[in-house]
């Protein structure tokens, strides 16, 4: 029997095992959602109010699930307003399917209404795109993209399927077998490197894990910890790494980057040996590149082959996913104490500690900082909770005293950077993890980019909690200016909508905080809402994130204040 | 930066969009490209483009990996300019006023082998395939002519060497090595199948001993089985009492001063002398055959040099039999000729070497530090009262020979397979690696059986030569019925080597011999070098067969020709 392009969609999407599409109704993919409305028993269907929002739910959502997240747009503005959720699931690896209405093809190349070229605005930043003209191809092309999404290093994958294709019907055959000639990735690692590399960790002196989002995009974190344990190596991770590995075991150092940990920044200048696993030696992990671990040995294990000898030269290179290499490296690795190498860090934790984070988490006078209502969260939660961060300070001081004690809940923007990342990318976790507790902290700049979509929580009813950190500044671009540019604040000063009201306009329940008495309280009743909730805190206002590697320094500069 | 010339090879299918992509990533880095071409090629719904850049090697290699990102890329390589093959095309169109001028243009364009592909009253159209050099040195000298338009295809290449291509080619990876495809079923087995397939032929081509194996020989077999002798894997090396027996053999029969240590059993004289090749040759190592020689030699080199040729040089066919040239073989010694091949007696010439010939051979040997491979599986078959002599037993050059002996023709036991390698002891330890990969140990039964014949009455040995010597008459005898062939006498094997007068399609010969004649012989190129319009009769089958092959064969002959 034959069917329209747009019912196949939908037939393949649920085939596929997809329960949920965020996206935004319009012309060129009205078939679609036409198809969709008798497919809504099966297929949940979160309306966004911008598309922009959709491709973070979607992210959101596929770092819970692991499987690609799905966001829907018509052609021309609806489409690219996907375009930075797109370009940020590039940067950070995460599995999206992309689908877009496009016009007729008939009409393709007229500048038609609502046209755009938007297979040659994504090229660049999609793993894969294409262009679906005929209703045949829907099946096909759905199933390649999902598993190109998804397998290997994932990324996001854009198809655009003109409304011709929708409406036009063909026979569905759902393709069991897609021929992917070009893309094979290889999971195994080949033994000859891991002998190799369990030789270099077997007789290292001052070894060093660093992992990174490969761990939790592999499941591998309970092969990690096994791994850990069996070696006595200790762990430092990577920015999207967090929660990979439990923040309290004693073989947690801390993390690396320039807002990350002191003695994990300085000591990888003194590790002889570095294992890094699913990460990329990204920029704001290495700061000066030839000032960068120069010393060690680099063990860097990653399913993408183009990571490897691209920032750091590896000594023993390793084309793997990450679970298996754990698995196999754990058969060859010896148990050592490292107890030595481990009190250094615990030397340089200790000035941390004293410095920059019992002031910043356990302040008693002045306003309220940022770090101790992260701090009081952490406790509060037992570090359970999925965290999701904006982009600015209080994203690096949620990173940074959050204490995460399981995997899968850290989600933020870490690549790109997007500010309005949060509270879209917290209903997308919320709705792929129902039974976990997500708070979206966002700072007052950030929350304002996306924050029409309080209304999809409202309409969709999703009990995500939003903490915003008020400082009434853009934070992180102020500390900038005031360190490296001789605090010129330039349009830095943010004037903001009363966001209580703004939020309760929405039908959400909202309070704001701006004393440090009244704060605990707040907090329980954020915490203990079985609904969403707003809180909007009140912070310090030149509020400044240390330690910090500035632009330019090797990471053993890095500075305490 | 140093910077080169790299030729960038890529496979992909055949998409729309895979020009941007492809492209994208040069622009992304700011690389220019000076040239790109694509088209589709053989293989069905493949591209290939070729591009050439102007970079260095890391960052080539950067842009490679990028490459394989691309879902649609099955393959990528890089070369340098001494690796490929490659060649532009290009139109000058250069204005010509006057015939004097047109004329000097042509001139011009004679110099560099290009074309006139087009003349106008005032311009002429100048076409140029070659290198980037000639073509733009073509340009300079036609500039002062006016040039009015100027158009060039950008390079396509081909690689010399498929070495220099590196990389996955899925499409290719279930096809079996090219070493292995590109060689030909050795002629003798081709022609031995098609004989099967054609009822009531004859075979004149294995070289196979009519005789059955003496009753003692299979006596001794069927003890060893009864007393449990054969049921496990025996010495790699070989049963010790064989090897004594060998030792004893050599010494008595070949003058070779072996002890036990210097002698491996094989899987008869083929797995011999696979071992000895493998052990013996580089990839690089090249191989001097003095040819005519038995085919699977030539095969064999060619597998233990991954696909390299052999080095032929053939006899001189004179009126007084194959002759060697010994300026010959010196002229064919390179820095990379590790060894020299002798089949002594030979198949399939008969040519027996004189002792002057062979202390040539040591000689040559001796002064370029050569191996010789010698291998003496006819060793009693020698006519007319002739001597074998066995290099090992020459003065000074007993440690660079390794003898290969066996018992399938001396004592009719071609089924049992048995051989054995007589060499130095260093040599041996190597082989041995190679030997024990490829068999573990010859079979125990025919261990036993060998044992048997070595340690046995000898006396069916002077009654095969006698046999044999019967039957080469008969051959010599109906070769006088035809004057289209020439025919060297044998002087040992069991084999003739006639040649025709006229050039003859030797293998094309073989064939429609076997299928209007009925009568199968061997063509002489599979032999190598010397060996074309010639064919191979094997005598080992018995009389009547012999006569009824022999008249088919001459009144054949003597029809076509």
């Amino acid at each position: 029997m034959k069917i329209t392009g747009a019912e196949a969609l939908m037939k393949t999407l649920v085939e596929l095992g997809v329960d949920t599409i965020y996206g935004y109704p319009g012309g060129a993919i009205m078939p679609t959602y036409d198809a969709l409305y008798d497919y809504t028993d099966r297929l949940r269907h979160v309306l966004v109010r911008h598309e922009q929002g959709a491709a973070h739910a979607a992210e959101g959502h596929a770092r819970i699930t692991g499987k690609p997240g799905v966001c829907m747009a018509t052609s021309g503005p609806g489409a690219t307003n996907l375009v930075t959720g797109i370009a940020d699931a590039m940067m950070d690896s995460v599995p999206l399917l992309c689908i877009t209405g496009q016009v007729s093809q008939a009409v393709i190349g007229t500048d038609a209404f609502q046209e755009t070229d938007i297979i040659g605005i994504t090229t660049p930043i999609t793993k894969w795109n294409y262009q679906v003209t005929s209703p045949e191809e829907v099946p096909e092309a759905i199933v390649k993209g999902y598993r190109i999404a998804m397998e290997g290093r994932p990324g996001p994958v854009l198809i655009d399927i003109t409304k011709n294709a929708q409406m036009e019907q063909a026979d569905y055959v759902f393709p069991k077998e897609v021929k992917l000639a070009g893309f094979q990735p290889v999971l195994d690692p080949n033994p000859r490197q891991i002998q190799l590399a369990a030789e270099l960790l077997n007789k290292a002196k001052r070894p060093l894990l660093l992992i990174g989002h490969g761990i939790l995009i592999a499941h591998a974190a309970h092969d990690l910890l096994e791994f850990v344990e069996a070696s006595g190596i200790p762990v430092t991770n990577t920015l999207h790494g967090l929660s990979a590995f439990p923040s309290g075991h004693p073989l947690y150092m801390g993390w690396v980057g320039m807002h990350g940990n002191y003695s994990t920044n300085i000591l990888t200048n003194k590790a002889d040996v570095i294992m890094a696993i699913g990460m990329r030696f990204d920029d704001r992990v290495t700061s000066r590149l030839d000032a960068y671990a120069k010393q060690a040995k680099v063990i860097h294990i990653d399913i993408d082959p183009a990571e490897l000898n691209k920032n750091v030269r590896a000594e023993v290179p390793i084309v793997a996913d990450a679970k298996r290499a754990l698995i196999e490296l754990k058969k060859l690795i010896q148990p050592r104490d490292h107890a030595a190498w481990i009190q250094e860090f615990r030397t340089l934790q200790k000035e941390e500690e004293t410095e920059v984070i019992e002031p910043a988490t356990h302040p008693t006078t002045g306003a309220i900082k940022m770090a101790e209502v992260v701090r009081k969260i952490s406790e509060a939660t037992k570090g359970e909770a999925i965290i999701v961060p904006d982009v600015g300070q209080h994203q690096m001081i949620t990173a940074r005293y959050y204490k995460f004690a399981q995997p899968d809940s850290f989600i933020t923007s870490g690549g790109a950077g997007t500010m309005g990342f949060a509270v879209p990318a917290a209903i997308g976790a919320q709705i792929a993890a129902p039974n976990r507790m997500v708070i979206a902290i966002a700072g007052d700049g950030g929350f304002q980019m996306t924050m029409q979509e309080l209304t999809t929580i409202y309409q969709e009813g999703i009990p995500v909690k939003i903490v915003i950190l008020n400082n009434n500044f853009l934070g992180m671009v102020r500390q900038w200016q005031q360190l490296f540019y001789e605090k010129r604040y330039s349009f830095v000063n943010i004037k903001n909508p009363d966001f209580v009201k703004m939020a309760e306009a929405c039908y959400l329940k909202a309070e704001k905080v701006t004393e440090r008495a009244d704060l605990d309280a707040a907090l329980k009743r954020l915490l203990d809402a079985k609904e969403s909730y707003v809180l909007e805190v009140v912070v310090e206002q030149e509020d400044n994130v240390f330690p910090m590697v500035p632009t330019g320094a090797a990471v053993d500069e890095v500075r305490l204040r | 930066m140093n910077t080169q010339k790299f030729t960038i090879t890529v496979f992909s299918e055949n998409k729309p969009g895979l020009l941007y992509r492809v492209s994208g990533l040069f622009l992304k880095r700011k690389i220019n490209v000076e040239s790109l071409t694509v088209s589709e090629i053989e293989q069905d719904k493949l591209s290939r483009f070729t591009i050439t850049v102007n970079t260095d090697r890391e960052t080539i290699e950067k842009i490679v990996k990028q490459l394989y990102r691309i879902v649609e890329v099955v393959k990528v390589f890089e070369n340098t300019d001494d690796q490929l093959i490659s060649k532009e095309l290009a139109f000058i169109k250069v204005s010509s006023k006057s015939p004097e001028k047109r004329r000097e243009i042509e001139d011009v364009a004679y110099l560099f082998n290009a074309k006139v592909s087009y003349v106008s009253n005032d311009s002429i159209v100048i076409e140029m395939s070659g290198t980037e050099d000639t073509i733009d040195s073509l340009l300079s000298l036609l500039r002062p002519f006016g040039v009015r338009e100027f158009v060039r295809s950008g390079r396509i290449a081909v690689l010399k060497d498929d070495k220099h291509a590196e990389g996955k080619f899925s499409h290719m990876v279930r096809e079996p090595s090219y070493i292995v495809q590109g060689m030909d079923v050795s002629a003798i087995k081709k022609i031995q199948l098609l004989h099967n397939q054609v009822p009531g032929s004859i075979s004149l081509a294995q070289g196979i001993p009519s005789f059955g194996t003496y009753p003692h020989i299979r006596e001794a077999a069927k003890k060893a089985i009864d007393d449990g002798l054969v049921d496990k894997y025996t010495l790699g090396y070989g049963i010790t009492p064989l090897r004594e027996a060998i030792v004893e053999k050599v010494r008595r029969d070949n003058a070779i001063k072996a002890e036990i240590e210097n002698v491996i059993v094989t899987h008869g004289g083929i797995e011999a002398l696979m071992a000895v090749f493998l052990a013996l040759l580089n990839p690089r190592d090249e191989v001097i055959i003095i040819t005519p020689d038995y085919a699977s030699h030539i095969t064999q080199t060619q597998i233990a040099r991954h696909g390299g040729k052999p080095i032929f040089v053939s006899l001189d066919e004179t009126e007084q039999g194959w002759q060697l040239n010994p300026e010959k073989i010196e002229a064919a010694v390179t820095q990379d000729t590790k060894a020299i091949l002798i089949c002594n007696p030979c198949n399939p010439t008969g040519k027996v070497y004189t002792r002057e010939e062979m202390e040539q051979i040591a000689r040559i040997a001796v002064k370029y530090n050569l191996f010789i491979i010698s291998d003496e599986i006819y060793e009693y078959f020698l006519y007319d009262g002739r001597k074998h002599i066995s290099f090992g037993s020459m003065e000074g050059i007993a440690d660079r020979v390794i003898s290969i002996f066996g018992v399938s023709k001396t004592y009719s036991m071609t089924g049992w397979r048995i051989g054995y390698i007589v060499a130095n002891k260093t040599l041996i330890d190597q082989i041995f690696k190679i030997h024990d990969s490829l068999v573990t140990c010859p079979a125990a039964v025919s261990q036993y059986a060998a044992l048997a014949a070595i340690t046995g009455p000898q006396d069916n040995v002077s009654y095969y030569l006698q046999e044999f010597d019967k039957r080469k008459k008969i051959v010599m005898e109906a070769m006088k019925g035809t004057d289209k062939m020439t025919l060297v006498e044998p002087e040992g094997a069991y084999y003739v080597f006639p040649k025709f007068i006229t050039p003859v399609d030797d293998y094309d010969f073989a064939i429609r011999a076997l299928r209007n004649a009925k009568v199968a012989v061997v063509p002489g190129s599979a032999f190598g070098l010397g060996g074309e319009s010639h064919f191979r009769i094997s005598y080992g089958c018995e009389e009547d067969e012999l006569k009824e092959g022999m008249t088919r064969l001459i009144n054949y002959v003597n029809t076509i020709l």
